[in-house]
């Protein structure tokens, strides 16, 4: 069956379309042996929208603005935004005698390319761990829906005015609202914005980035690399019990009598060779590599001292190749990564970090 | 710190045994020049790692040569009062450790006008083996794409850093490829690439791809009716195994070229 450019779903093989190419290159690639091959590059489009594509093999008779069936094709997510891929077991086939109207606008924007500022949107995504809550405006009590959407390029939080939606549900999202809270992104729909169910296939996984790509906040991304700095506040911290707020004295100004806890806290500069970041990390993710339980971290019975913290999160932490999961936000003028989880890799996670930016650099 | 802290850049001892060009400073500018390699890379401070080849105590610094996998990186730790710590480290290392050092480098002109490149440490970390394989692997990594993107302003009339930029290059790489050429038009490039191929990579992808033949001869014969396994079987029951389509075509043509399959009628595949 002959699709439409805007009805392609996500990743999916076997695709047939008739589209004009609008852009056709040429390049020649050398594999690490040095061997060289050459493949093409560009932009194909129809009446519904336009798309990038890399084909390994292509007809050398077929020019920029020719009309083209190709089949047998199969589109993946490279770098930010969805490419459709023509390879040996794909046909491209000349249709003499016909135009396309092409619409040049790309397919919808990724969660990683939408910009605070734009005002109708258009992305899709999967709806994870919905909240509602009630408000009152002008003595009426309406109802908001907080979410987060996510998408092969990451996630955003979604505030949602009238607007109800399911948990693992797949929707695209037309017409909504990007902003800037807290130094990250974030989505606002009204009552006026579309929300359709889709089906398209959305999988739970960060996706993994180059340091040097995050320059914007972005939620649920995946970073490797080795720490550069440790900073020597790492360790364990004192809070208030009422308010959570560090404690450098043994009690809380605000709140003396209330009592403290314990926390675990880390403050590092990581590297990957392409960049640097600042990362934080808390409990949650500190807790479990370094074997402290929420149990350890109460003052009453906890026989940790800082000192030994400091010193088990610099032996754990220092040296070895990390995997982080966290989310990228701004703080001043620069973006930190804040670490929701961190995995010291094995080989055969090493092997998978490795491969998988290996694949997503294909320019 | 008051300055900007310097990115610690990744880079093989080869590239920074072959550095032989130290940016020119405007008299205004104060603190340590950059050095730039070969491959265009400004250069304050590194991140490297390998193991420890020689270890020499002296009375007021330790010198320490470290192996990665093109050569040596020279390291000198001083006992200053505010790096005691990493001389310390540096006297307790025995040769044969992995570690991963973070330092700044420190460019030296010898009597005949050879710039010479040791590293002053700052952090000394002890690594684990999966340490080293992880850093070798991206620094191989960083530098082939480093060689791409000067291959690419190579093509261009005049360096153009914005246009590389477009094509999915990243600022540092386009600014890379401009140093490079504008420093080291003599340099053998193609050589240095050359010997970043001997290099053996962690990877598991030939065993990968092993498990993905083995698995592609089987649904051949198990879902051959008579007229050959149909090529979207493949890729389905690949796909299931997290095996890409493209994984698939490369399995495809190896057995197909070992003699092992036959592409009976188009997408139809047969065990010979
Ligand atoms: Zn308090």
């Amino acid at each position: 069956m002959i699709l439409k450019i805007e009805e392609i779903n996500g990743e999916t093989t076997d695709i047939d379309l008739v589209v004009k190419v609008t852009s056709l290159k040429k390049r020649e690639s050398q594999n690490s042996t040095g061997a060289s091959s050459i493949f093409y590059y560009g932009i194909v489009g129809d009446e519904t929208g336009s798309i990038p594509f890399t084909a390994w093999q292509f007809p050398q008779s077929i020019r920029e603005g020719d009309i083209v069936h190709l089949s047998h094709c199969y589109t993946r997510t490279f770098r930010d935004s969805l490419r459709l891929y023509v390879d040996s077991r794909s046909e491209v086939v000349l249709v003499p005698d016909e135009d396309i109207e092409v619409k040049r606008t790309y397919r919808n924007s990724t969660i990683r390319d939408i910009k605070p500022g734009d005002l109708f949107v258009t992305v899709e995504g999967l709806i994870e761990d919905p909240i509602e809550k009630t408000y009152e405006k002008d003595g009426v009590s309406k109802k908001v829906l907080y979410f987060t959407l996510r998408d092969e390029t990451g996630s955003i939080r979604v505030s949602s005015f009238g607007k109800s939606v399911m948990a693992n549900q797949v929707v695209r999202i037309v017409g909504a609202k990007v902003s800037e809270y807290r130094g990250r992104k974030r989505l606002t729909i009204f009552e006026n914005t579309q929300v359709i169910p889709i089906s398209r296939e959305i999988r739970k996984e960060a996706p993994l980035y180059d340091i040097s790509e995050l320059s914007n906040p972005i939620d649920s991304v995946g970073i490797s690399g080795l720490i550069v700095n440790l900073s020597d506040k790492s360790g364990l911290m004192s809070r208030c019990k009422t308010c959570r707020k560090k404690v450098i004295d043994i009690k809380c100004p605000e709140h003396p009598d209330d009592g403290i806890f314990y926390d675990l806290f880390a403050s590092f500069v990581i590297s990957d060779g392409t960049g640097e970041i600042n990362a934080t990390a808390g409990a949650s993710s500190l807790g479990p590599i370094l074997g402290i339980t929420q149990e350890n971290l109460d003052p009453e019975t906890s026989t940790l001292t800082k000192m030994e913290v400091f010193t088990r999160l610099k032996s754990t932490l220092t040296g070895k190749p990390l995997y982080l999961v966290g989310d990228v936000v701004r703080t001043d003028d620069r973006v930190n990564f804040r670490a929701r989880e961190i995995l010291i890799m094995n080989k055969e996670k090493l092997a998978e970090v490795l491969k998988k930016a290996e694949e997503g650099y294909e320019i | 710190m008051i300055t900007k802290r310097e990115v610690a850049k990744w880079i093989l001892s080869k590239e920074l045994r072959d550095t032989s060009v130290i940016e020119e400073q405007s008299p205004d500018e104060r603190g340590r020049p950059y050095i730039i390699s070969p491959m265009g890379t400004k250069i304050k401070r590194v991140l490297i790692a390998g193991s420890v080849a020689s270890k020499n105590i002296l009375e007021n610094y330790t010198k320490i040569t470290l192996s990665d996998p093109l050569g040596t990186f020279f390291l000198s730790a001083f006992a200053t009062d505010f790096s005691l710590e990493v001389k310390d480290a540096a006297d307790a290392l025995s040769v044969g450790d992995n570690i991963a050092v973070v330092g700044r480098v420190s460019p030296f002109k010898t009597d005949e006008g050879i710039l010479r490149i040791s590293i002053m440490p700052e952090s000394i970390f002890s690594a684990a083996e999966d340490t080293i394989n992880y850093w070798n692997w991206r620094t191989l990594f960083i530098t082939r794409r480093k060689y791409y993107a000067i291959q690419e302003m190579r093509k261009r009339e005049k360096p153009d850093i914005e246009s590389l930029v477009k094509l999915g290059y990243s600022p540092e790489e386009a600014e890379c490829a401009a140093n490079s050429l504008k420093y080291y038009q003599d340099y053998n490039l193609q050589e240095f690439m050359e010997s970043l191929s001997s290099v053996t990579r962690v990877s598991h992808a030939s065993e990968r791809l092993d498990s993905l033949r083995d698995l592609v001869l089987r649904v051949i014969k198990e879902q051959d009716d008579g007229k050959g396994c149909r090529y979207e079987s493949l890729v389905e029951a690949a796909a299931e195994e997290n095996f890409e389509q493209s994984e698939v075509d490369e399995a495809l043509n190896d057995l197909g070229s070992s003699g092992d399959i036959y592409e009976v009628s188009l997408k139809r595949y047969k065990i010979i």
